[in-house]
């Protein structure tokens, strides 16, 4: 089954439109959501979470329609870039909130958790670092048994020792193969080690999904001389990027003549091509 | 819901901690001023405020974003504020009770109606500014329905000052038709039930 299934979604605002998006996460699976600022990515996550109403097309979530389905909600574990715990509570008063919020509250797991991510109890939110906040709300995600979980910009603003553990734990949760996590991030670095498929937004629009691995494998780069280029199958070049130093062109492998040394190419390089091309 | 409700008891205990306190100071001055409807009224108004104050917590901290994201209808989000301020005038009004029958008890004057009076006076004042508040807030945000708010209690202190002489004895004290009473707490309970129908509608189609 697909913890995601997004059918032709679009949504429009004054300036903005997601234009008929088509995207699936398999269950078992992590994907990255990339895309620069304001690409679109924390509305795909709001129309998933039904906090905004789509203009046309299909969520299901488990194979469920997401409207209006509070049930649904009690599988999705969500953390936002805002995070949107009160600043006022301790993490003692959360997991007292959240055990009368998900009928599935784990409180052992929680306070598992807290202690496992040296997070206080009886500290105020207004007084935990932004690391200690992001834990927190991740805490919270993983502790009602929730078989999807949704992050919004989890890593942005945490230094690296926090960013690795808190890519640890969604590695962690989909050991799990019904579970499945939707992550977006504009630090692609962090979506490479840990994403099972990746989705390329860029202005509300789909520039490509598929898994990490294969995109991979299909596309690399070659440092050439412009002349050099000009030899290239037309199909096999998709991007290219002249600077005084030579010419480097991502590359389709398979259309390219054999003997041309094509390199690995990393998901952030294949991105920052993409998204160049479609400006 | 029992969430959302224990969320509001939290964040009343360390934000409204002032509100709190003046209450409890104007309920202990309503016990040696006889008549003096603003010191007996004061706290009902503040406790209007109360659901537009946690509404303007929650939208600071991203809750309102959050919530929406947990398994709560946009209904029950809603509720739990108008619940709050329900809850908040049952306690203002029973302490205002438990205070004014000893009062009048230990001096032997006690009076049903009088009583009657002041606890309708207050639920109206509670059910009045909190009916037109609410929606507008959940309409437009805190930030605009605060004004609004602040504007209502202006010009109510103002007409209040102007009939009835620096906030002595108002008129409403003299009231002694117990139909009209009726009809004004039933008013009031309508516009209260009205405003909370409204606010849902409103919330539902808000965009968080």
């Amino acid at each position: 089954m697909n913890a995601i299934e997004i059918k032709g979604l679009t949504k429009s605002y004054s300036g903005f439109k997601l234009d008929n998006l088509n995207l699936i996460l398999p269950e078992g699976c992590i994907m990255g959501l990339v895309g620069q600022n304001g690409a679109g990515k924390s509305t795909v996550i709001k129309l998933i979470l039904d906090m905004i109403r789509k203009d046309g097309g299909s969520i299901c979530i488990f194979g469920r329609d997401n409207t209006d389905n509070t049930a649904l909600k009690e599988e999705i574990g969500v953390v936002l870039d805002s995070i949107g715990i009160p600043e006022c509570l301790t993490a003692y008063e959360v997991g007292q909130v959240m055990r009368r919020t998900f009928k599935n509250w784990d409180r052992h797991k929680y306070s598992f958790l807290l202690q496992k991510l040296s997070l206080p109890s009886k500290k105020p939110f207004k007084e935990f670092s932004k690391g200690m906040k992001m834990k927190l709300g991740i805490a919270v995600a993983l502790s009602h048994n929730a078989r999807l979980l949704v992050l919004d910009e989890p890593t942005s603003g945490l230094d690296p020792v926090v960013r690795d553990e808190v890519v640890e734990m969604l590695m962690d949760f989909t050991r799990d193969e019904k579970n499945a996590v939707l992550i977006s991030s504009h630090i692609v670095s962090d979506l490479e080690k840990l994403c099972d498929y990746v989705a390329f937004l860029h202005k509300g629009k789909l520039l490509l999904c598929e898994e990490k691995d294969r995109l991979l494998e299909e596309y690399g780069l070659v440092n050439c001389t412009e002349e050099e280029l000009i030899c290239f199958p037309r199909k096999a070049v998709m991007y290219k990027k002249q600077s005084p130093y030579g010419t480097q062109a991502l590359v389709k492998r398979d259309d390219m003549p054999c003997g041309v040394k094509v390199s690995p190419v990393g998901i952030e390089e294949l991105f920052v091509f993409m998204v160049k091309e479609a400006k | 819901m029992k969430g959302l409700l224990l969320k509001e008891w939290y964040l009343i205990k360390r934000y409204c901690r002032v509100y709190l306190i003046i209450t409890a100071l104007f309920l202990a001055l309503s016990a040696f001023y006889d008549g003096n409807s603003f010191i007996l009224f004061y706290p009902s108004l503040l406790c209007g405020m109360i659901p537009v104050n946690l509404q303007s917590f929650d939208e600071r901290s991203g809750w309102s974003k959050y919530s929406g994201a947990l398994p709560y209808t946009k209904s029950q989000l809603v509720s739990v504020k108008y619940l709050t301020g329900l809850l908040a005038v049952i306690a203002i009004m029973s302490a205002t009770v438990v205070i004014q029958t000893i009062k009048a008890i230990s001096v032997g004057e006690f009076s049903l109606h009088r009583l009657f009076v002041t606890i309708f006076v207050m639920s109206i004042l509670e059910f009045f500014f909190s009916s037109l508040c609410l929606p507008l807030v959940f309409k437009f945000g805190t930030e605009k329905g605060r004004i609004v708010y602040i504007v209502m209690v202006g010009i109510f202190c103002g007409v209040l000052a102007s009939i009835s002489g620096g906030f002595a004895k108002i008129p409403v004290l003299k009231i002694n038709t117990n139909m009209l009473l009726i009809c004004i707490l039933l008013a009031g309970c309508a516009l209260y039930a009205a405003s909370w129908t409204l606010s849902i509608a409103l919330y539902k189609k808000r965009e968080i």
